[in-house]
């Protein structure tokens, strides 16, 4: 598939007109950002695939991580929505506002495009197993 | 009163007086906490946000009396959990919550259980990320547990050593570098993480620990969990 093509198939990637060419990031990159941040946050402990499976919230693998966050533009800002599995016993309010933050920072940081939103959707809850 | 150092036991009142004294000395301190804060947003909040969590850990322990140290630790455990703020807020109550876990139905510490517990909470807090960051809260927790840990096995020990125990003087330790290596993770400029500012409310953890409930004095520690005020600021 060509460039063009692509870019056909994805009428939200960013577009930025530069002097000396264009530079276009594709969603699926900011995604990949945001979900390594979502990661690196204290509490989540896998990102999930949009949606249930047989009503169970499915763990995405690391080198899937961008399959658990939708991104889109609104306003010339991006929303981000990310789907995570939490640990449980932690305040989930406190660790999805702090992943807000994070997403926010990384990828405001790293892509230099303001962050409309950033909306966490919780979809499961992981137990620790040795628990003593 | 139990006299502190030559306290044998760690029980409900004296652990009541630890979480006390530290909220005394991270009220104290909590600007400069929230100067070092650079990970993993650096927006300078962490000493406020680890300030307000321990203040809703000890808000139901000022009115109890209880006995055992299982019940003030549950008590500690469940406010920081309803009021988490933070990440490093968050993880002060998940090391609350695996303290608390550890020390179900005891009703006082030996020198050796109270080092378990810290070590046992370093491992709760470790188990509830996917990619720990070091030098942060994390690292400070664990480095605190092995350094009980090692200090409890020490003969004619007591509660005062191990809650002194230095990390610094870890025998898998490696001294200064090690310790700078290990507080400035994953910053490229080496300014010491928000670790440090957590550190630093372990450090009045374990200074109230040792009973001294009133307002900390910057500076006047030496030694034990306090080891982080030698840490070179080069925030």
């Amino acid at each position: 598939m060509s460039t063009v093509e692509q870019q056909r198939e994805h009428p939200g990637l960013l577009r930025h007109a530069r002097d000396r060419g264009r530079i276009e990031v594709f969603p699926s990159v900011v995604a990949a950002v945001a979900g390594h941040a979502a990661v690196s946050c204290y509490g989540v402990m896998g990102m999930a695939a949009r949606g249930l499976r047989d009503g169970v919230a499915l763990l995405l693998r690391r080198d899937t991580l961008d399959k658990g966050v939708d991104v889109r533009e609104a306003d010339g800002q991006l929303v981000i929505d990310v789907y995570v599995i939490v640990e449980y016993g932690i305040r989930i309010t406190a660790v999805a506002s702090n992943l807000q933050s994070t997403v926010r920072f990384e990828v405001e940081r790293l892509l230099g495009v303001p962050v409309g939103e950033v909306n966490v959707f919780v979809q499961g809850v992981h137990e620790e197993r040795n628990d003593g | 009163m139990k006299n502190a150092t030559t306290a044998e036991l760690v029980d409900g009142p004296l652990f009541k007086r630890a979480l006390l004294g530290s909220l005394s000395w991270l009220t104290a301190n909590q600007e400069e906490v929230n100067r070092l804060n650079v990970f993993p947003v650096p927006d300078g909040d962490t000493g406020t946000n680890m300030l307000l969590t321990l203040q809703s850990a000890v808000e139901d322990i000022r009115e109890s009396d209880a006995a055992e140290v299982s019940k003030i630790a549950a008590l500690a455990a469940h406010g920081s959990l309803m009021g988490a703020r933070g990440n490093s807020g968050v993880i002060l109550s998940q090391i609350f919550r695996g303290f608390a876990k550890h020390v179900q139905g005891k009703a006082a510490l030996t020198p050796s259980e109270l080092a378990d517990a810290l070590e046992e909470a370093a491992n709760a807090a470790y188990r509830a990320v996917i990619k720990p960051t070091e030098g942060t809260i994390l690292t400070v927790a664990r480095e605190a547990g092995r350094a009980a840990k090692n200090a409890a096995q020490q003969p004619d020990t007591n509660v005062n050593v191990v809650i002194r125990a230095d990390p610094a003087r870890h025998p898998a330790g490696g001294g200064r570098r090690r310790r700078r290596r290990l507080w400035t993770a994953g910053d490229p400029r080496g300014v010491p993480q928000d670790g440090r500012g957590v550190g630093d409310g372990r450090a009045g953890t374990g200074r109230g620990r040792q009973g001294r409930a009133r307002p900390a004095q910057p500076g006047a520690s030496r030694g034990g969990l306090g080891l982080l005020h030698r840490v070179p600021h080069r925030g």
